[in-house]
């Protein structure tokens, strides 16, 4: 980036101090299932380009509004005339244009004194996007956002989102790097009042590459987060996603579904905090691992005392496909207030036995079924996704990777 | 066209079927009755080819070939279809779109063109009408929610959509009011064929008096301890399982 403003090089120098007192993060509570390699430095994840062509691309949902980024950069985007106050566009022109706003949102929620990866993004971080919307105003359109690293690259990019009072927006995220390729992305949300906001992610990176995110929500009062993450790619990623209910009657969806095989090793850390009366939180979160495969899930429900008639429903639920593949699910409320709702559960189980006979006697195959199944347990996790065109991509994705597991399980 | 030879077959160590031959010719319709536990579902999954019941000794020949080394959806492929005693719920996968690909399944492995949407749509109303099956019903999860009954009747939709040669049903009957017990029976006389053959397994005459079989067999403790024409159904019905020599156990 060239001719940073003068702020964000005085917060990158002291980024940088956080990142050299934190080190990269070790085992701890929140790093109990998941380690980077050991081999990992702080040097090793600054941001750099990878090789090799870029990706051809193009986005399925008609009439978004598109941006592509490669190696972490915009290269190219659709961006339409938008309505009055809408501010769409790349994170590297906004900060060129010294945009007030990007200094307004950027670390606003994100604690990166504590988190060095978090340090380290906004030390490193190339691109990324602004979304403001203003007052009222709903955007039908969704944004497209495409992210794809380049072999070996390093991306660090930067979401910053911020819908004012009864504000409407959509983010669809589509991420397809290739090998070894690194992703560290950091996704900062503030909701105003009665605003509310669609965040779809579908990680579909190569099976070498590494994806970490960070996805934190500020919550007014009457707000709603809808957010849902489908990991499919990966060798090793990390969603930690941590909503904030500031307002009464705010609503946060935090949904994730993952299919893994291989040796991947998916992530999915939530932290719901419910700081006032009269909030929502939703989760299903959905894991079908085979092969070597390993799934974490740690879901803390945080109620402070104050959040009283809080509401909150937690479900984990896993299919093991193989006897080597593993569920780590650490389930946490921790609860202040004692006029409250809230509930989990968890499911482990693998696929049924009757229901294989029962579709394999109608004709068919061992594959077919087990996709059908897989499908079916997924689906009720992907129906999160109101929007038909948006979800169908999700599917389509998920059914792609479904049959490459199925293969490698059928040569197994 | 189905031929069982000895059949013995065991689950989880315990022998279920103890020796059991039966032979049924193309265009027939068999009936076999047994009580409770006498081992006629075990005999309905094992031509299925479920995978946890081990075959211990014997043989199941179909068309002549034997059938014992194939796979359920490889014995559909050939014909074979069972009408399940207890159909299994699947939620998440609606009931259309298993039925469209379970044809498509089977048409592609009989080296047959895919059926296309508006055909298959077609074809589905057709049986579906026939059976009192609602649109809502199909657009269900697979036996979801679905009474006793509309599961039967859902069974006997699928066998009437896929055609297949050799029917086994395995107490259709059972979870029936009168009206649906008629039309299911209606449903199989219309699709007796000289071709198509039916193993019918009820413990009631009631639904004999539908279909008319064309033999009846006695089943107890993993063997046919008796065949005949119709008449026996009669005589089970009038003088109960110990005409046979069989001591009934309670209803399981
Ligand atoms: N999965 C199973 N595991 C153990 N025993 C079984 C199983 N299935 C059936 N059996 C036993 O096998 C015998 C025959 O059962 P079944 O074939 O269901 O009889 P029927 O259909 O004639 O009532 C019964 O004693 C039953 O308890
Ligand atoms: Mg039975």
């Amino acid at each position: 980036m060239t001719a940073l403003p003068s702020w964000l090089s005085d917060w990158r120098i002291e980024a940088n101090e956080n990142i050299t007192r934190l080190g990269l993060p070790a085992k701890s509570e929140s790093w109990k299932y998941t380690s980077l390699p050991a081999a990992w430095s702080v040097e090793k994840l600054r941001a750099k380009p990878g090789s090799g062509d870029a990706q051809k691309f193009r986005s399925q949902i008609k009439d978004a509004i598109t941006l592509d980024f490669v190696d972490g950069k915009y290269i190219k985007g659709q961006l339409p005339k938008l309505p009055a106050g809408v501010i769409i566009a790349p994170l590297s022109q906004q900060l060129a244009d010294n945009n007030e706003r990007v200094r307004q949102s950027l670390g606003n929620s994100t604690p990166g004194k504590t988190r060095s990866l978090i340090s380290l993004n906004l030390a490193e971080f190339t691109d990324g996007i602004l979304i403001y919307v203003p007052h009222g105003v709903k955007l039908d359109q969704p944004v497209f956002m495409h992210s794809f690293g380049r072999k070996d690259s390093v991306n660090h990019l930067r979401v910053l989102v911020h819908l004012e009072a009864d504000a409407e927006a959509t983010l669809i995220q589509h991420h397809t790097s290739a090998e070894n390729a690194v992703t560290n992305i950091v996704h900062e949300f503030d909701l105003g009042a009665r605003s509310k906001f669609h965040h779809y992610r579908l990680q579909d990176d190569d099976q070498t590459a590494t994806h970490l995110t960070f996805t934190e929500t500020q919550l007014a009062e009457g707000s709603e987060l809808d957010h849902f993450s489908l990991t499919l790619g990966a060798r090793l990623s990390r969603h930690e996603i941590t909503s904030y209910l500031n307002g009464e009657h705010a609503i946060t969806n935090v949904n994730a579904a993952a299919l893994l095989g291989g040796t991947q090793h998916a992530d999915f850390t939530s932290v719901i905090n419910h700081q006032s009366p009269h909030c929502l939180s939703r989760q299903t979160v959905k894991n079908v691992l085979g092969g070597k495969s390993r799934g974490v899930f740690q879901g803390k429900i945080h109620v402070h005392q104050i959040a009283q008639k809080t509401d909150g429903y937690q479900m984990n639920q896993a299919l093991l496909l193989s006897p080597q593949a593993e569920i780590n699910a650490k389930p946490e409320l921790e609860i202040y207030a004692d006029d409250v709702k809230c509930s989990h559960g968890a499911t482990v189980g693998q696929l049924d036995d009757n229901a294989m006979f029962y579709l394999r006697s109608r004709g068919l195959s061992a594959e077919l079924a087990r996709a059908l199944l897989i499908e079916a347990f997924l689906m009720d996790a992907l129906q999160q996704i109101s929007k038909e065109d948006i979800r169908d991509i999700f599917v389509e994705s998920m059914q792609a990777k479904q049959s490459e597991i199925s293969d490698a399980a059928g040569r197994a | 066209m189905l031929s069982i030879d000895n059949l013995h077959a065991a689950v989880d160590g315990n022998e279920i079927l103890k020796g059991l031959t039966l032979d049924i010719n193309p265009g027939e319709v068999h009936a076999i009755m047994g009580p409770n536990g006498s081992g006629k579902s075990t005999l309905s999954y094992v031509l299925a080819g479920r995978e946890d019941y081990e075959v211990t000794d014997g043989d199941i020949f179909y068309d002549r070939a034997s059938i014992m080394e194939l796979a359920p959806d490889e014995r559909a492929a050939l014909g074979i279809f069972l009408a399940f005693q207890y159909p299994v719920e699947i939620p998440g996968v609606a009931t259309t779109t298993f039925l469209r690909t379970a044809l498509n399944a089977l048409r592609r492995a009989r080296g047959e063109d895919e059926i296309n949407a508006a055909a298959f749509l077609k074809k589905q109303r057709d049986v579906a009408n026939k059976l009192g099956v609602s649109d809502e019903m199909l657009k269900r999860p697979i036996n979801v929610g679905f009474s006793g009954g509309e599961k039967k009747r859902m069974e006997a939709l699928q066998m009437a959509l896929l055609e297949p040669r050799m029917v086994i049903m395995d107490e259709t009957d059972s979870g029936l009011d009168i009206d649906a017990l008629r039309i299911v029976a209606e449903n199989v006389n219309r699709l007796r064929a000289p071709d198509r053959s039916f193993l019918i397994i009820t413990h009631y005459q009631r639904l004999l008096d539908h279909i008319k079989p064309d033999y009846v067999h006695i089943m107890a403790d993993g063997r046919i301890v008796q065949s005949g024409g119709p008449e026996l159904a009669h005589k089970l019905e009038a003088e109960g399982y110990a005409a046979f020599g069989i001591a009934e156990k309670a209803a399981a």
